[in-house]
């Protein structure tokens, strides 16, 4: 190879290229540059894989924050709650707030009490006839004399059929209301804490408005009660909290990271110019991985950054290597690049090809990791290779003290023997592991506190909120399709729910029946002259005084003439009960069917298939997500496959030593299996994020293969090139040490993984990766 | 257990000046003067058990209603009203349960809040026979009108939703014996009990 003798100064044009490039990285972050924390960006979106557009965030269900109020005394809270919900309906980032007063007002009472007649589902035929007016009498006498009527003493000259109570028992029907306490206010079971629910007019994932309502929401509580708890929880509480997390995570990570590895390298050389040099490429790479990133999708997320600063942490290894080789006397630095750029553009095009792989997959925090690694650690080895060795000076750095294991040097044969030994344990432990751990549920990847999460279960009990998971889908094309199809499908829910194999449903009907249902009821009411005289005699049999069932008869002669209630003409508070069961999309309406306590979901889809209705669909949603993750999981295992097979024609290529190429290929495959089996040892459930992490260790222990592998015939030069692994190999190992420590399951899914890998592929690439000692004894280097 | 929803919504219909929210019974109002002495000499000679005869008046029937039956209230908070003849019943109303009992078996079994002016009786009767000025203030503003000797309490419910209903109370009493109970609902319903010490078990 042709080689510049020295070349002590970096060619200005190149120097010139690099500037130009990271000011324009920088103008492109200033500019254009978001970071995002909305973990939903991050994760698939199950929603829209699931075929179903429905709004973000499983929309009204997200829109939902549940409050409890703690400690003072129960008047005290009661008052609080009161006062609170007050507060909070008067906000215009509020839809509605619930603290379990009548939660009609009056005018939707009003309207419902006159619409009684079309809107009771006891109203079938004969619910007023002769008979039918004889027993309801006498249950209203029996109102009178008792101390515990069923309909109000006040209702019933109005009401005598109790249509009021079966319409108001319909409505509150699907969901058990939570307890209420003496103050009339939703307490918990153990009557400690006073419970409000809310809807935000904002969707739940707009987290910076839910923000700033939870900060409304928080502020407002003090003012009317300092000395009470608020405690805060539902979907958008949930999510801010996790982005505030995240934040402070990546924070706390690429810090920590920073001043280990600053650390690490001063203890190495005993001086911080290394320090201030070895953040040269980093910083580079950093930049131009954020600026594409941010070019290529819009946006880069928090935990694509918090990632990509640690992933991109490896890419120090190449500094380190320089570092290494360049205070031999005999070389300048740029010389001993230029001997080192082989190995390093080897290595890096190698990691950079996995990750390439990565970029291309539908994941967008997969996609942006990808992109932003690959970016990062190409332009860390070029900045390394074209630029430090100018900024490093003629006679480079003080001579390193690097954490070699002399043994290392010429390990032992038996070494191999022993690594052997444990690769094949290791496989044997992959293969007998059954059922493989995945770890499907996305949620194990949510980077939410289980105290938050207890506080969510806990309020979503006491609150007896519906099941989210599982919904039944109609299709219809007019609302009134919509709602007479829901009604068609009513009884056979009756039957389900009776099966056992749900506890309970609701459903748009429940609320508003089809005009064709409500038209029925009125033609079926008894005409005028027949009503009189049934109610006649049974008044008289009861002891009822003339003419005190008027009000009644009044009523029903108004109820003759009125149109059926739609959706436009509903009361205000019954369409916002409405709007989240039945929702225009585009041309067709889809009516929803909520379930809750889905026990054999199995059973549902049985029930589905014989309803044989082609409108009728189930989803359910964690399913969904889960089919999802594992669709992602099989793509990144066929991407480490598809990636490994280029990196293997790479090897080839490059060094055109297939004996090389093995050796560097049985370390890799050793590093993998190794750190897989002892993560199952471990009895870790292997996430995605794990196989990013593999993924990862992948190019680590190419590197160091690489390295290890290189036809080195002096002591002196394999020395240098153990200790220069040894500080990489050291470096990953304290940075991702501390990512397993993290709050986050991802990063500490990728902590883990990678530091185990690091140990294993840094032995495998140590025994295995280096020409037998036999074959290039020390002792005969010239 | 939605039953307190619906009675509170039913509470509403109809009825005027609905107002949402009410007041938690936490008064300012000092105690008439008097209140304590009546209640502690009712304390002292008032038995457990007394029976009554109440005359029903309602606008709906032809006919005013007769009722007889026992008030028995047995400290701390229990209160059992019994109804003899055919429409007879017993109502024990323990702490805040209600349990009904017709024919010589349980009816209903529900939670006082699902009946507020049932409630809004029980906390006056608690009061007075328990010798609690306190509870009785809580939930009613008192006029005070006599001597303990031969006395009168006027009731009106603090809390809006009872007030819908329950207009007002009147009971009349002396000499440690409580003696009527005058109980006005909304719609024209009136109750009249006269009350003595109950012979016999």
């Amino acid at each position: 190879m042709n080689r510049h003798l020295t070349a002590p100064r970096t060619a200005p044009w190149i120097l010139l290229v690099w500037l130009l490039g990271l000011v324009l990285a920088l103008g492109v972050l200033l500019m254009r540059g978001h970071v995002e924390a909305d973990l939903a960006r991050f994760m698939p979106d199950v929603a829209a894989e699931s075929g179903l557009d429905l709004p973000a965030g499983a929309g009204p269900a997200g829109r939902l924050l549940l409050l409890g109020i703690s400690g003072g005394g129960d008047a005290t809270r009661a008052q609080a709650s009161d006062a609170l919900a007050e507060r909070l309906q008067d906000l215009p980032a509020v839809t509605a707030v619930h603290n379990g007063r009548p939660r009609l007002d009056e005018a939707s009472l009003d309207t419902l009490l006159d619409y009684r007649y079309l809107l009771s589902p006891a109203m079938e035929p004969g619910r007023l006839s002769g008979t039918a007016l004889a027993e309801h009498l006498a249950v209203r006498r029996d109102d009178l004399a008792a101390s515990v009527p069923a309909l109000p003493r006040h209702l019933i000259p109005r009401d005598p059929s109790a249509e009021s109570l079966a319409l108001l028992d319909q409505l509150a029907a699907p969901r058990d209301a939570p307890r209420r306490d003496a103050h009339g206010v939703w307490v918990s079971r153990d009557g400690h804490q006073a419970l409000l629910s809310l809807l935000t007019r904002a969707e739940g994932l707009d987290l910076d408005v839910q923000e700033a309502l939870l900060a409304v929401i928080r502020a407002g509580f003090q003012d009317i009660a300092p000395g009470l708890v608020l405690e805060i929880s539902g979907p958008a509480a949930v999510a801010v909290q996790a982005r505030s997390t995240i934040r402070n995570e990546v924070m706390l990570f690429s810090t920590l990271a920073s001043l280990t590895l600053a650390g690490l390298l001063w203890w190495l050389f005993r001086s911080l110019r290394p320090v201030w040099l070895a953040a040269l490429p980093l910083g580079a790479g950093l930049l131009a991985g954020a600026a594409l990133v941010t070019l290529v999708f819009g946006q880069i997320h928090g935990i694509t950054l918090a990632f990509g600063i640690t992933v991109l942490g490896v890419a120090l290894d190449y500094p380190l290597h320089l570092f290494a080789h360049a205070n031999r006397p005999a070389s300048s630095p740029s010389g001993a690049a230029d001997s080192l750029w082989p190995a390093l553009a080897l290595g890096a095009i190698s990691t950079a090809l996995v990750y390439a792989l990565m970029a291309l997959t539908a994941f967008t925090g997969m996609a942006q990791l990808g992109l932003f690694v690959l970016t990062g650690i190409l332009v860390a080895a070029l900045t390394t290779r074209f630029i430090l060795p100018g900024l490093l000076g003629r006679t480079g750095l003080p001579e390193a003290r690097l954490p070699a294991p002399a043994w290392l040097l010429d390990p032992p044969r038996a070494g191999r023997w022993l690594l052997g030994a444990l690769v094949l344990g290791a496989l044997v432990v992959l293969a007998i592991t059954e059922p493989f751990p995945w770890e499907d549920d996305l949620s194990a990847l949510n980077p939410v506190s289980e105290e938050q999460r207890r506080l969510d279960r806990h309020l979503r009990g006491e609150l007896k909120l519906a099941d989210v998971r599982h919904v039944l889908v109609l299709r219809a094309d007019t609302v009134e399709q919509a709602l007479a199809r829901t009604e068609a499908l009513t009884p056979a829910l009756e039957d389900l729910r009776a099966s056992g194999s749900v506890a309970g449903f609701d459903t748009a009907a429940r609320i508003l029946p089809s005009r064709a249902t409500q038209e029925t009821r009125r033609q079926s009411l008894p005409d005028a002259d027949n009503l009189a005289r049934d109610l006649r005699a049974a008044a008289r049999d009861q002891g009822f005084r003339e003419g005190a069932f008027q009000p009644f008869l009044d009523d029903l002669e108004s109820a003759r003439t009125q149109l059926p209630l739609t959706p436009q003409t509903l009361p205000p508070t019954l369409a916002e009960a409405l709007a989240p069961l039945l929702m225009a999309q585009g041309e067709t309406w889809l009516s929803l069917i909520s379930l809750s306590g889905v026990t054999d979901p199995g059973a549902l889809d049985g029930w589905v298939v014989r309803q044989d209705l082609p409108t009728l669909t189930h989803v359910d949603f964690k399913a969904h997500s889960e089919a999802v993750v594992t669709g992602f999981r099989d793509e990144a295992l066929t991407r480490l496959a598809w990636g490994l097979l280029a990196v293997t024609v790479v090897l080839l290529v490059f060094t055109r030593s297939p004996g090389r190429s093995l050796r560097v290929l049985s370390a890799v495959g050793a590093g993998l299996i190794l750190a897989t089996a002892a993560l199952l040892l471990l009895q870790v459930r292997l996430t995605l994020f794990h196989l990013v992490g593999l993924l990862l260790v992948t190019g680590l222990c190419l590197d160091y293969a690489v390295f290890f592998s290189r036809p080195l015939a002096s002591l002196e030069d394999r020395r240098r090139n153990l200790g220069s692994v040894s500080a990489c190999a050291l470096s990953t190992a304290l940075v991702f040490g501390l990512l397993a420590l993290s709050a986050l399951p991802v990063l500490r899914a990728l902590g883990l993984t990678v530091l185990l890998g690091v140990i294993f592929s840094f032995l495998a690439a140590a025994l295995l990766a280096q020409a037998s000692p036999h074959s290039h004894p020390p002792q005969t280097s010239p | 257990m939605r039953r307190p929803e619906l009675w509170a919504l039913l509470l509403c219909l109809c009825l005027p000046g609905l107002v949402q929210g009410n007041d938690p019974g936490n008064n300012t109002d000092s105690e008439p003067a008097g209140l304590s002495a009546v209640l502690a000499s009712m304390a002292r000679d008032t038995p457990g058990r007394l029976a009554f005869t109440e005359t029903r008046n309602d606008p709906m029937l032809e006919e005013t209603q007769q009722l007889t039956g026992h008030l028995e209230f047995q400290p701390p908070d229990t209160l059992i009203r019994t109804v003899d003849g055919p429409r007879g019943e017993t109502v024990r109303i323990e702490d805040n349960r209600l349990t009904v009992e017709r024919g010589g078996q349980v009816r209903r079994e529900l939670s006082l809040d699902e009946q507020p002016p049932l409630a809004g009786f029980a906390a006056a009767f608690r009061g007075l026979m328990g010798n609690d000025p306190a509870t009785l203030q809580a939930h009613y503003e008192i006029e005070l009108h006599g001597d303990p000797t031969d006395w009168e309490l006027r009731l009106t419910p603090r809390d809006r939703t009872l007030a819908r209903f329950l207009l007002g109370m009147e009971i009349h009493g002396g000499e440690g014996q409580l003696r009527e109970i005058l109980t006005r609902e909304a719609g024209g319903h009136e109750s009249h009990m006269r009350l003595e010490p109950a012979k016999g078990p």
